[in-house]
């Protein structure tokens, strides 16, 4: 075998594998080491970036706490529940508002998809089972969403977010409704 | 070398017909004398395919592991280098497929289903929409084919977005209704965004009244409507509805290829050729 004809096997396998991990996860990452190296970087980055957010939140929840004399022990499923429901703030509103426009015209990708193994695998089993479409049927019935073109696992995953939003999040789910 | 002409089918919605109406004008254009290559990327159905009757083989290949490299392999970091190595005919070659009906196919691939996901990695916009373009420009342009045309998917991702960086003018099958009214309409206005956005010259080329039913009056009444919305877009001619599209469809080839001599089936391939010429001049 040449040095060609080794290279070429090399892209093969890197691609093809992408092309499977594509077909099969909708994680689809697995490319060549060097982007593979970069995503992680990117990831990386990004969950220091949501770690930081948390953070942030963390400070912010615990500067709540102190004024109304709460500590976390206090808080009880019962309280959350009873009024405990986030509320959307103004800088959710600006940074929505603009995200939208971004948005709306490419400038920032639109795209919700599961890249998490395990959900990729259970979504993948209700693909193989035909059970997807009941399943995203019934989410949708729940929520009273439009019915989606195709129930692809894209489509139950948007579903299965805009469902927890209006339980949990009403209120962000509000806002969500009026941008659309 | 003339430029090759570009189209692309898209509707951020399913079920309008993109799929069959890339085939028809594709079959209408090689009658009109035009070397035509049809590039799907609506997903892993490979709808196209199945059209044309290539789908056996097609699946046969992937089944195989005879597949690569295929449409997906070209939005990925590698393929410079993998046309490279392989030399442009092999690597572009052997993903196309001649159809029997005139236009040659780059059918869709599974590989297609992630990539969204991946080309989200990417940040820079430009280098995220454009990866299709170069393709195009770089190893189709020289095929000297006189018209290119993209089935995008039924939704807004960044596949259907290099698609449409790509193809620069778009083709939009509608039924008459009010959802899809409101649909053509703010695809309009995102055409409109993504030009100023982005700086390239998207434009609604041609708007094909498509299954219309000449006994409803609710037909008759959107397209008046969709005729003064869209007077400068609007294709010549309405594609009838008809059992003998889906009929032939099932088959594997396209009304042009099928014997169907009902009524509705006869004026849909007249509308289907009247748009194709239309489609040339407004190009």
């Amino acid at each position: 075998m040449t040095d060609n004809d080794e290279e070429i096997d090399e892209l093969r396998e890197q691609t093809r594998g992408a092309d499977r991990i594509s077909a099969d996860t909708n994680g689809g990452s697995g490319a060549d080491g060097g982007e593979e190296e970069k995503k992680e970087e990117e990831k990386g980055e990004d969950a220091g970036d949501v770690e930081e957010m948390k953070d942030e939140q963390g400070e912010e929840e615990d500067d709540e706490d102190t004024s109304d004399g709460k500590t976390e022990t206090e808080e009880t499923p019962d309280e959350t529940d009873a009024g405990g429901k986030p509320t959307p703030s103004d800088a959710f509103a600006e940074a929505f508002a603009e995200r939208s426009e971004r948005a709306k015209t490419g400038v920032d990708p639109r795209s919700v998809s599961a890249d998490d193994p395990g959900l990729s695998a259970f979504l993948l089993a209700l693909q193989d089972t035909g059970e997807i479409e009941e399943v995203g049927e019934a989410v949708r019935g729940a929520v009273g969403a439009q019915q989606p073109p195709e129930y692809d696992r894209d489509a139950v995953v948007r579903l299965a977010l805009t469902y927890a939003l209006s339980e949990e999040a009403p209120e962000h789910f509000d806002a969500l409704v009026e941008r659309s | 070398m003339s430029e090759t002409l570009r189209a692309a089918t898209f509707l951020d919605k399913g079920g309008t017909g993109k799929t069959t109406t890339v085939a028809h004008l594709g079959v209408a254009l090689d009658r009109l004398g035009r070397d035509v290559l049809l590039i799907d990327l609506a997903g892993k159905q490979a709808d196209l395919a199945k059209n044309f009757g290539v789908w056996d083989e097609y699946r046969a290949r992937i089944e195989e592991e005879d597949d690569w490299p295929n449409i997906s392999t070209v939005f990925r970091e590698q393929w410079g280098r993998i046309a490279g190595k392989l030399g442009d005919e092999e690597a572009v070659g052997n993903m196309i497929f001649e159809t029997g009906e005139g236009p040659d196919l780059i059918p869709a691939h599974p590989g297609l289903d992630g990539l969204d996901t991946e080309l989200n990695d990417i940040e820079e916009t430009e280098r995220r929409y454009s990866r299709l373009d170069s393709f195009v420009n770089e190893y189709i342009e020289p095929m000297d084919y006189d018209f290119v045309f993209f089935d995008l998917p039924g939704s807004t991702n960044n596949v259907s977005y290099n698609g449409l960086w790509s193809a620069r003018n778009v083709v939009v099958p509608v039924e008459a209704g009010p959802f899809e009214a409101r649909q053509a309409g703010r695809l309009r206005d995102d055409l409109r965004r993504i030009s100023e956005s982005f700086g390239v010259d998207l434009s609604l080329s041609m708007l094909i009244l498509n299954k219309t039913d000449s006994r409803t009056r609710l037909s008759e009444e959107f397209t008046e409507e969709y005729e003064d919305e869209y007077p400068e877009v609007v294709a010549p001619t309405q594609v009838p509805r008809s059992q003998a599209v889906r009929n032939s469809a099932n088959r594997g080839e396209t009304l042009f290829a099928s014997n169907a001599s009902t009524g509705t089936a006869q004026r849909a391939r007249e509308a289907f050729m009247e748009n194709a010429e239309e489609l040339l001049e407004r190009l």
